[in-house]
């Protein structure tokens, strides 16, 4: 188990860099596979796979020094960014923005009745409480906002989505 | 100069003088609020220009770049929070002329400050981009290559923490810049199989991601937390208004701060936070009352203020004549020439002269209005910075998620924006600056494009391009101001 969270933390640490890393080896897993003519001497190819090779190493560096650093800081290294009570709202939020997106996406229902429920829900999501006041502040704005995009939408840009019904 | 004031005079319409208030005004408020930023601004407004003209929706955004390096001052003096990185070095002054009692007099010097700084930079802008564009059309393409490597590459070494952090920051731009259309052979390559990426991956949702939403995951992360002192800006503001001693008192300073504030700007990827800190620190050094800096000098507040302004025409000049952004506001900007079918660079001058003078004159009639707007709305700009940020972010993002749509009306750019909003907000809780990652996409292609066609006339070959004049007097010259801006931190550091 101690295995485990330790394998957690250095992931967590090192969480960028191998991100990084893996869009350079998908960046040098392509080279060679661009079709057509080439009509310069060093072809759309080589600067790439200079550039992805010369990240690599760099983010090999950062990684060793992440890795030292957390090692030699011990099991008492300070929780680094994500605090659990904070979480719960970032969720929260990931999640009703994803319901939101989806909705717009399948053109469940138009934009100007969307958006001021997202923004309200958002909005509490946000204050971290539920009192009158946030929840009639969070209503207006909604609404404000949501017939702003109606007005701009129906007669100033012409815009793919389930604008009104 | 001639051709500007003629389009000031004449060649703006009020629609146009419309818009740049606009901007002034909502730049003021943003940059006002801690948090919010110029660019953030700039960037979720950029898609909602797409139905204006070209120069109504520029001189808009250039205006809303204005007010923002602006308004961070009211916050900064008032309430000892900097609305932007640009104001932290006013609070060290203005907020103890605040609580001295002398509220009104250090918004009215950095106000003042500011409009100065900004009319001594729009001058450097006007005189110095057409020169440089006409230089800069007869350069070769290694020369352009040259000079793009070379301002990447002070971006890196002068941002701020871990240099190999802002190398790695840079060359991934370059690398996320790849995707798309081959910039010579016109192929398709690295799309992993998306076909939303034969496109390569535009710059609109890119940006509202890395600004933009990265911010809002930070928040909620951070608690929202709000500035709660309203008390503060009930104060008497006496004394705003500065007389002609006064400006001939503090003249010198405000104009060596302005000078210095501008060449700052010029430089890739020195924002507006460095112009002050080094106006802040020249000043105190030709002080005869260096003593009092840090507890309420009125020296203090004009060297940052006309320091943080001057940098907007500064970094408008490289932007303007040779289509290099020298700040992320001045990528966005790019995107915004490029969206409405202008093509940045030295060739714009010579193409759209009606539209250059236009943004020119705009510059300056933005600075003017910045200075009348902040000077009669303060007090209610500092109670608006107090809105919880509950209320204002939600909006934020569902202007995140329409603006991306609105670019092409797909939601692969929504996804992009999603991607880069974590991508930005991962590279920021790990100290990666993102100022290199945004020059190096928006210059990727053009590097390339000119690497490659260079080497067409030398077949391949590399050494006759590094050792043209050009090349050399770039490095030369990379290396001096290298040098030059580490003395002067070093000084900066040891005297603090």
């Amino acid at each position: 188990m101690k295995a485990l969270n330790a394998s957690m933390k250095a992931g967590r640490a090192l969480g960028v860099e191998l991100i990084i890393l893996l869009f350079c080896v998908g960046i040098l897993q392509e080279v060679g596979k661009t079709k057509g003519p080439t009509f310069d001497s060093i072809g759309p190819d080589v600067i790439p796979q200079t550039l992805a090779i010369l990240v690599i190493l760099l983010l090999s560096v950062q990684i060793i020094f992440n890795v030292v650093e957390l090692l030699s800081s011990g099991p008492e290294v300070k929780e680094a960014g994500l605090d659990k009570n904070k979480l719960k709202p970032f969720v929260f939020f990931i999640v009703v923005t994803g319901t939101f997106l989806l909705a717009l996406r399948l053109w469940l229902a138009p934009l100007v009745i969307l958006t001021p429920i997202f923004i309200l829900v958002a909005t509490l999501i946000f204050a971290n409480n539920l009192k009158k006041r946030t929840i009639i502040t969070g209503s207006a704005i909604g609404v404000a906002i949501g017939l702003v995009q109606y007005i701009i939408f129906t007669n100033f840009i012409n815009v793919d989505l389930f604008v009104t019904f | 100069m001639q051709e500007v004031l003629q389009h000031l005079l004449t060649g703006l319409s009020f629609v146009t003088v419309g818009f740049i208030m606009l901007g002034v005004v909502s730049g003021v408020i943003v940059g006002a609020i801690p948090g919010l930023t110029a660019s953030m601004l700039i960037a979720l407004s950029l898609p909602f220009t797409f139905s204006m003209n070209a120069i109504d929706a520029i001189s808009l955004l250039v205006a809303m770049y204005v007010g923002g390096v602006s308004g961070a001052l009211i916050t900064a003096i008032l309430l000892r929070v900097p609305g932007t990185a640009a104001a932290v070095i006013t609070t060290l002054d203005g907020y103890p002329m605040a609580e001295q009692g002398k509220p009104g007099r250090a918004l009215g010097l950095g106000i003042a400050a500011s409009f100065v700084g900004g009319v001594i930079s729009w001058f450097f802008l006007v005189l110095l981009a057409k020169p440089l564009s006409i230089f800069a059309v007869r350069l070769s393409e290694f020369d352009i290559f040259s000079m793009i490597v070379i301002a990447l590459a002070l971006l890196i070494v002068l941002s701020k923490g871990n240099m190999v952090k802002g190398l790695i920051a840079g060359l991934l731009g370059l690398l996320i810049a790849l995707p798309g259309i081959d910039p010579i052979g016109g192929n398709y390559r690295f799309t992993f199989g998306f076909d939303g990426l034969r496109s390569g991956l535009s710059l609109l949702p890119v940006l509202v991601g890395l600004f933009a939403g990265s911010r809002i995951l930070r928040e909620i992360l951070d608690g929202a937390k709000d500035t709660h002192r309203p008390a503060d800006t009930d104060q008497s503001l006496d004394g705003m208004f500065l007389g002609m001693k006064d400006y001939a008192r503090h003249g010198v300073n405000m104009i060596r701060s302005s000078v210095i504030g501008t060449w700052i700007g010029i430089l890739p990827g020195v924002g507006a936070n460095v112009g002050s800190a080094f106006a802040y620190s020249v000043s105190k050094a030709f002080s005869k009352e260096a003593g009092k800096y840090g507890s309420g000098s009125e020296e203090g507040v004009i060297a940052s203020e006309a320091g943080n302004n001057a940098t907007v025409g500064g970094a408008l000049v490289p932007l303007i004549a040779l289509g290099i952004p020298g700040s992320v506001v001045d990528a966005i900007l790019i995107g915004g020439l490029v969206i409405h079918g202008l093509q940045p660079g030295p060739n714009l001058f010579a193409s759209n002269p009606q539209f250059v003078y236009s943004i020119l004159a705009a510059t300056l009639i933005a600075n003017v209005f910045m200075f009348i707007f902040m000077t009669s709305t303060v007090r209610y700009i500092a109670k608006i910075a107090l809105i919880p940020k509950a209320y204002l972010l939600p909006p934020i993002v569902v202007m995140c998620v329409t603006g991306s749509f609105l670019l092409s009306n797909s939601w692969f750019d929504v996804g992009t924006m999603l991607l880069f909003s974590f991508i930005g907000f991962m590279l920021e809780e790990k100290s990666y600056p993102l100022a290199p990652m945004v020059i190096g996409f928006v210059l990727g292609p053009i590097a390339e494009a000119s690497l490659r066609s260079a080497l067409m006339y030398t077949d391949g070959e590399f050494l006759p391009l590094a050792l043209a004049p050009f090349p050399i007097a770039c490095m030369l010259v990379t290396v001096t101001m290298i040098y030059v801006m580490h003395k002067v931190e070093g000084r900066q550091n040891e005297s603090s």
